[in-house]
């Protein structure tokens, strides 16, 4: 899979915009989208909200998640526990990149956001990688990884399938004969 | 129908003649063409038998059976003599096809465990490591392959280096014809070396095929071979943590030093543990959504401006 795909599964997420023109409801195959009213807030879906700013004819609130104490909070608990923490998002590194990236003038502190979110990551992949190893070294059949987000299993998905392939191979030679 | 066949022999080490091949080769051919030109062959380098084949009626040959989808060998340029009597020493272009990144070439995965995949480069490339092994029984009038002695057969017990796809065809269990011993890698001395610190070994020094020469040699039933696929899987396990680290964490950087003290397998693993993580840097950037030339198109273009530049 492509990182590309997910930032696009990630682009169904729901976000608030504020619109500047009005629009009666619109009804879509996957659901219907409320009636837009010059300043009040209606939930969207992130494609429609970006494509929206870029027209500017919107402006986006950022979700709620996306604060600079919560996020320090949620980094200082990653760092903290060994087991994976409960993301804000299952796509909050897409949402990140991608609002921050089109709507910045919305977001307030965005490089501070930038860089907890980074923080977050690089925190979340060591302790996936420490578990891969652990996974491999210890011969395990199975293991169980909660609140991974996609983005994440993505990244590490080529490298650990083909590892454990060849895992596969050499212990089948333990086992002649079959 | 004629059906002319253009042999590819392995690499230019191997100084056969015609007569020699004859005697040693048993041919299996990939199209049944013919019942009475039907061969066997035990030499996985006959993977690279291109067959031409000529209708008589048409005046054309044709090489359509030979470039079907599913073969592996269209990088292959044309040989355009169809004559039988002539064959070209090819492990240049095997190798080259094989670090081939482009699309245009779909590669085969080597074999697991024990078996070999017939089509997987990897494994034919594998299968021309040299045994040291000891011959069990007479071979008539085979004197001229045992370069040192001038007798017209090869007698028995002598020693000699034969390379895996010849041993592994030539070695039966009631031990009448030929008898492997391991190379110094799988041996006890080694062993202990490997077992005490995976990560310091030069595995590439080691025989670039470490890992797949390895389970090959579990077919000659020698009485340590429990010991060797053990030491081949706490290897690998060992040296793991080292390539995975080396390979997420080494972005726009030279990565040869890295790499070099790696087996073909770990190589395998490393690029795509690079893949992953060039995506997703190539993502986060913004480059993953612009457009950029095919690097096939890049290629092309460029032959095609050699080709007007005399």
């Amino acid at each position: 899979m492509d990182p590309s795909e997910v930032e696009f599964l990630a682009e169904k997420e729901m976000v608030k915009i504020i619109p500047n023109f009005s629009l009666d409801k619109i009804y879509l195959i996957g659901g219907d989208l409320g009636p837009f009213n010059p300043g009040l807030p209606v939930d969207v879906p992130v494609w429609l909200a970006l494509n929206l700013k870029q027209r500017q004819k919107c402006r986006i609130v950022p979700p709620a998640w996306m604060d600079v104490e919560k996020l320090e909070e949620i980094r200082e608990l990653e760092r903290k526990e060994d087991a994976f923490t409960p993301v804000p998002s299952p796509y909050y590194m897409e949402l990140t990149k991608l609002l921050l990236n089109y709507a910045s003038d919305n977001i307030p502190k965005a490089d501070e956001i930038r860089t907890l979110v980074k923080d977050i990551w690089d925190t979340r992949i060591a302790k996936l990688r420490l578990s891969a190893d652990s996974f491999i070294s210890q011969l395990e059949a199975h293991a169980k990884l909660d609140n991974l987000t996609l983005m994440e299993i993505n990244t590490i998905r080529a490298f650990l399938l083909d590892s454990l392939n060849c895992m596969y191979k050499l212990r089948s030679n333990l086992q002649p004969g079959s | 129908m004629e059906v002319h066949f253009i042999m590819c022999l392995s690499k230019p080490r191997l100084s056969y003649n015609g007569k020699e091949c004859l005697c040693f080769f048993l041919l299996r051919s990939f199209f049944h063409i013919h019942r009475s030109s039907q061969y066997c062959a035990e030499s996985p380098v006959t993977a690279a038998v291109l067959i031409n084949i000529h209708d008589k009626d048409s005046t054309e040959p044709t090489m359509n059976t030979v470039q079907g989808k599913q073969s592996p060998i269209q990088g292959f340029s044309s040989l355009s003599s169809p004559s039988s009597s002539k064959y070209s020493l090819y492990s240049g272009p095997l190798t080259q096809l094989k670090n081939m990144d482009t699309q245009s070439y779909m590669p085969v995965e080597p074999g697991v465990g024990m078996e070999e995949n017939f089509l997987s480069l990897d494994d034919i490339l594998l299968s021309h490591e040299r045994l040291p092994t000891r011959t069990e029984c007479i071979f008539p009038r085979l004197g001229f392959l045992e370069k040192s002695s001038d007798t017209q057969d090869i007698p028995e017990a002598t020693k000699m280096e034969l390379p895996l796809w010849l041993s592994k065809g030539l070695y039966e269990k009631k031990r009448r014809v030929l008898s492997v011993e391991l190379p110094k890698v799988y041996r006890e001395g080694w062993r202990t070396v490997f077992n005490a610190d995976p990560n310091v070994v030069d595995l590439h020094k080691m025989g670039p095929y470490y890992y797949g020469l390895g389970s090959q040699m579990l077919h000659f039933d020698s009485p340590e071979n429990p010991e060797i696929a053990q030491t081949l899987l706490q290897t690998f396990i060992g040296r793991f943590r080292r390539t995975m680290d080396s390979s997420q964490n080494a972005y726009n950087e030279d990565t040869s030093a890295l790499v070099e003290r790696l087996d073909c397998l770990e190589k395998a693993l490393f690029r795509s543990g690079q893949r992953g993580l060039n995506g997703f840097q190539s993502w986060e950037k913004g480059q993953a959504s612009q457009l950029t030339a095919s690097s096939l198109v890049l290629n092309y273009r460029k032959r095609k401006i050699t080709d007007i530049q005399p």
